[in-house]
């Protein structure tokens, strides 16, 4: 490509670790709503069946965010699971607001971005 | 360390570290955690702790993204034993710097000094008084013409030192002394009816050269040091208390020694008892008289 020196880094990581941020917690938000209430490990798993891994240091956080700005609540439950609590996160009305909002943005987003890349210069 | 203490151990640090959170949320936060360690391990057997934690990341890690993810202040690494014991050795040695500078400034002040006619740096240390200068050494000298042939007595009284006595071979009187550290107020040569009196009895350690012209008498009156006679032409009196006395006779003049010494020796010496002879006396309490070439 004209202009690239030597020492241009050829990589989208950056660009796609940006982009992440940004949709991580639509998907997330997402797939609450699609299984109502889920802990942070089957979230994790999801996640990562979705072709979208979270590390577990940067999911547990930012479910701990989202919570504290009351888009989710959670329960522990233990009755009939053996040893150890579990806390699983379903949306508040508050959440499922947000996320309406968010898929409505993001929508728009995806068709900018379609009649961006439109070959047609018409 | 085992499991159980190894889990134990990364919660109690993870738990530390999440100082800004109130105490449920932290018990919420490490109740979580634990739970996501516990599932991982039950859900796949053959994974290790070390794995999970280590998938996990450095808990000190983990509740920084907690606390910048709230919009908090995140916490300070801990500072590790040896950058704080650097950081006290450092500090240590820098103070003991400023201190040796303090010393240094309050001892060897003022840093320059100007006057007519000498210059004093370093609070004493050097001083340039135009004729000569020496590390750590004052100077005077001073000079006096006879008539010739002299009728004059000089006395000279010192204290302590290095006293060399010559002949000036004309009618001047000359000293030129040299006196380890300050020097304080010198006495100039004075004259008390038919006798010239040099009294450097104040001056401490110096070294002195001294060329005496061809005078009726000369008179030297110390207490401890060095005195060495070169070829004396004069009547010569010295009385010292304590230290050495070398005389190295004219030998083309004769001399009529009276040497005395109460605790030391007195060289070999020929004296004359011819009239004309020239008379030398020295009197030395502690010490000796040489004959020197």
């Amino acid at each position: 490509m004209l202009g690239m020196g030597p020492s241009m880094v050829l990589s989208t990581e950056n660009w796609k670790t940006q982009i992440k941020k940004g949709y991580l917690e639509l998907c997330i938000l997402l797939l609450i709503r699609r299984y109502e209430r889920i802990y942070g490990f089957d979230l994790l798993s999801k996640l990562t069946e979705a072709d979208l891994p979270v590390k577990e240091g940067t999911l547990y956080p930012l479910l701990n965010r989202m919570t504290a700005d009351g888009y989710l609540k959670f329960a522990w439950e233990t009755a009939e699971l053996k040893g150890h609590p579990r806390k699983f996160y379903s949306l508040t009305k508050v959440g499922e607001i947000i996320l309406d909002e968010m898929d409505e943005e993001f929508g728009r987003m995806v068709q900018i971005f379609k009649v961006l890349k439109k070959t047609d210069r018409s | 360390m085992d499991a159980s203490s190894k889990l134990d151990n990364y919660l109690s640090i993870l738990e530390r570290s999440l100082k800004p959170f109130s105490t449920s949320d932290r018990a919420d936060i490490i109740t979580e955690i634990r739970s996501h360690i516990l599932t991982a391990t039950e859900r796949d057997p053959g994974q290790s702790l070390d794995s999970v934690l280590s998938a996990l990341g450095e808990p000190e890690i983990v509740a920084n993204r907690y606390i910048l993810e709230r919009g908090l202040q995140p916490a300070k690494p801990p500072i590790r034993p040896i950058v704080k014991w650097l950081t006290i050795g450092f500090l240590g040695t820098f103070g003991l710097l400023l201190l040796f500078i303090g010393v240094i400034f309050l001892k060897f002040t003022p840093f320059l000094h100007i006057t007519d006619n000498q210059i004093t740096l370093l609070g004493g240390l050097v001083n340039i008084d135009g004729k000569a200068s020496s590390i750590g050494k004052s100077s005077f000298s001073g000079m006096k013409r006879f008539p010739s042939p002299s009728k004059e007595t000089i006395e000279i009284r010192f204290s302590n030192g290095e006293t060399q006595v010559k002949n000036s071979g004309d009618s001047s009187f000359q000293w030129e002394c040299k006196v380890q550290g300050r020097l304080g107020p010198v006495k100039s040569l004075e004259q008390v009816s038919d006798r010239w009196i040099l009294d450097l009895s104040a001056v401490k350690g110096m070294s002195c050269v001294f060329q005496i012209p061809e005078v009726r008498h000369l008179q030297l009156k110390g207490m401890n040091g060095e005195v060495v006679i070169d070829q004396p032409r004069y009547p010569l009196d010295l009385n010292l208390m304590n230290g050495e006395v070398g005389l190295t006779p004219d030998q083309n003049l004769k001399y009529h020694y009276q040497l005395q010494v109460t605790h030391g020796d007195i060289g070999s010496f020929s004296s004359s008892d011819d009239p004309k002879a020239i008379p030398i006396s020295i009197q030395l309490i502690n010490g000796d008289i040489s004959h020197r070439e």
